[in-house]
């Protein structure tokens, strides 16, 4: 049975789309990443599936259950961190921690404790002491102190340092490797590859597709910034998988498809004075991949 | 109700509970305490209210009335007057921000996400949250009383307190209404201002209805229509002649708006 299961799910907010038509199957002990920019509807899934907000249309069940008529069920077996954290202030760290716990039927401190300590996070500080970081903590350790048998995260990482981010990456390794299930939005791409196992890309609130993490990375787009040292023709640069993006002088910038390895040996044969790989966004890795595809 | 979202919202509003105590045993030993001069120019004070008649009431009540046959002045009416009546007027703005900030202040900051993705029903968090606020106001009633006895002693005079505590059963009960309808306008909007405004000049309102209706003969059916007209703390603390109806009027208020809250509540989309 899958751990999520959305089905036709979509939520209209007004006349402006959330999402449409959203077909989605988790199944038990993947760490599934759900992937694109910022308004292509992660949110508003996570907030259907955590019944914050009501669908339009459609149905989505978790653990075969439907998140608006077993809500408190569901939310007893999962752990939900959600995209803007925000905490009561004047609580310290370990109050709020235990005021959420409360809620929980089974509750014990010794998992917040030991997750605060591999966070490396000083839970009797007041919350309104903590810098951003330490807030994001805060909430992921309330997303995995009961040890729920599903994990939620909505861009999970958002304020975190790049050793905490790691540390992080461990903990949801752990996690599955203990049965856990994780359903993780985010808009960067290398955690994503770094995490998941299976992809889920969403843009402009369609479901684009789901791949493998191997698939998707043959499928993603680099961008790659040249600088000759002497302007050559169109023709010279006209190089199978490789798209020219942008001509401007010396300087050129282009797209190249599927592996890099390919690419090398053309690229040697020109003029070369610098050879930058930005740090590509969303949109320019896949969203191009997939422009006038089944978003449109 | 969830015990400990009730814990948390006690813990959360005990800053406002200490506000209010405090300022009411200030204010019932100032009040009080000015009881002796205002006995010794009962006459002058009778004088006005006869030369300025209804608008010398709206601003400084019905002075007048006050006033036993021989002319003298007894605490108990004036502690009705200057105190009692003006109680349940600061509590209904106490609840205003009580019952408004129930649940539009934590959407608005964004923690209603994070108590919402616990195993709690939405019922019981806004449950446990008006739970609170009786509490808060029986809180502020005992300091209140508390004023009043220290005021006395410092005088020595004393006056019936029994009749007193009476007066503040409708004088709970008339802020727990505005709580109540503010909390169903904080599950409507969901925002903070627009909460505020709304509750705000419903109450405003009253107020304003109850004013035209004392003071305007042919408008004084309008009353009805305010919550503050069925508040009368002159005649319950003077003869224990408590209002059934008005009290009836306010628990309906109470249970309609805590019913609607609760239903609103459930259905509505927490947005991002």
């Amino acid at each position: 049975m899958d751990v999520i299961h959305t089905s036709e799910l979509t939520k209209y907010y007004g006349k402006v789309r959330g999402i449409e038509n959203l077909n989605l199957n988790i199944v038990k002990g993947e760490i599934f990443g759900f992937l694109g920019p910022n308004g292509a509807g992660k949110t508003t899934t996570i907030r259907i599936l955590v019944d914050l907000i009501r669908p339009t249309r459609g149905s989505a069940r978790i653990f075969g259950l439907d998140v608006q008529k077993h809500s408190v069920e569901i939310r007893k077996r999962i752990g939900n961190l959600p995209g803007d954290v925000s905490l009561y202030e004047h609580l310290t760290g370990d109050e709020f921690l235990n005021l959420m716990s409360s809620l929980h039927e089974n509750h014990s401190g010794k998992r917040k404790r030991a997750l605060a300590k591999r966070l490396d996070l000083d839970l009797s500080r007041r919350i309104k002491t903590y810098s951003k970081g330490m807030k994001q903590k805060v909430a992921i350790i309330q997303a995995m102190m009961n040890d729920p048998e599903l994990l939620i995260l909505d861009e999970p990482t958002s304020g975190l340092d790049p050793l905490v981010q790691r540390e992080f990456y461990d903990l949801l390794k752990r996690e599955q490797s203990r049965g856990k299930t994780i359903f993780f939005s985010s808009h960067i791409l290398p955690e994503v590859e770094r995490v998941c196992d299976r992809v889920g890309l969403l843009r402009k609130g369609v479901l684009v597709d789901v791949e493998s993490i191997d698939n998707l990375k043959s499928k993603r787009v680099r961008k790659l910034e040249l600088t000759l040292k002497e302007e050559v023709s169109e023709e010279r640069l006209t190089i199978p998988g490789v798209e020219i993006s942008r001509i401007d002088g010396r300087h050129i910038e282009v797209f190249v498809h599927g592996h890099i390895g390919d690419l090398m040996p053309k690229l040697a044969a020109l003029p070369l004075e610098d050879v930058i790989f930005p740090e590509a966004t969303l949109e320019d890795t896949f969203m191009k991949f997939y422009s006038g595809g089944k978003a449109e | 109700m969830n015990r400990y979202l009730f814990a948390f919202g006690l813990r959360s509003s005990r800053g406002g509970l200490i506000a209010w105590s405090i300022f009411f045993i200030l204010y019932g030993i100032l009040m009080v305490y000015l009881f002796n001069p205002m006995q010794d120019i009962a006459d002058t004070i009778a004088e006005y209210a006869e030369q300025f008649g209804a608008m010398f009431e709206i601003f400084a009540g019905d002075i007048g009335s006050l006033l036993n046959p021989d002319g003298t002045l007894s605490l108990g009416k004036w502690l009705s007057l200057e105190y009692l009546s003006m109680w349940p007027m600061m509590m209904a703005v106490y609840a205003i921000f009580f019952g408004g900030n129930i649940v539009a202040r934590e959407a608005d900051k964004g923690t209603l996400d994070m108590l919402l993705s616990q195993p709690v029903k939405r019922t019981h968090v806004i449950m446990s949250r008006f739970a609170v606020f009786p509490l808060l106001l029986l809180g502020v009633v005992a300091a209140s009383l508390i004023g009043i006895v220290i005021g006395m002693a410092i005088i020595g005079t004393t006056t019936d307190i029994a009749g007193i505590c009476l007066v503040f059963l409708p004088g709970v009960l008339l802020p727990l209404a505005v709580a109540s309808y503010s909390m169903l306008f904080s599950c409507i909007f969901l925002e903070p201002r627009k909460v505020l405004m709304a509750a705000g000049s419903l109450t405003g309102l009253f107020f304003l209805l109850n004013i035209l209706s004392d003071t305007i003969d042919s408008l004084d059916w309008i009353g009805y229509l305010s919550i503050f007209h069925y508040y009368a703390p002159g005649e319950i603390a003077a003869d224990f002649n408590v209002d059934w109806l008005g009290i009836g009027v306010y628990i309906a208020i109470i249970a309609i708006c805590t019913v609607a809250s609760i239903f609103v509540f459930q259905r509505r989309d927490i947005a991002a």
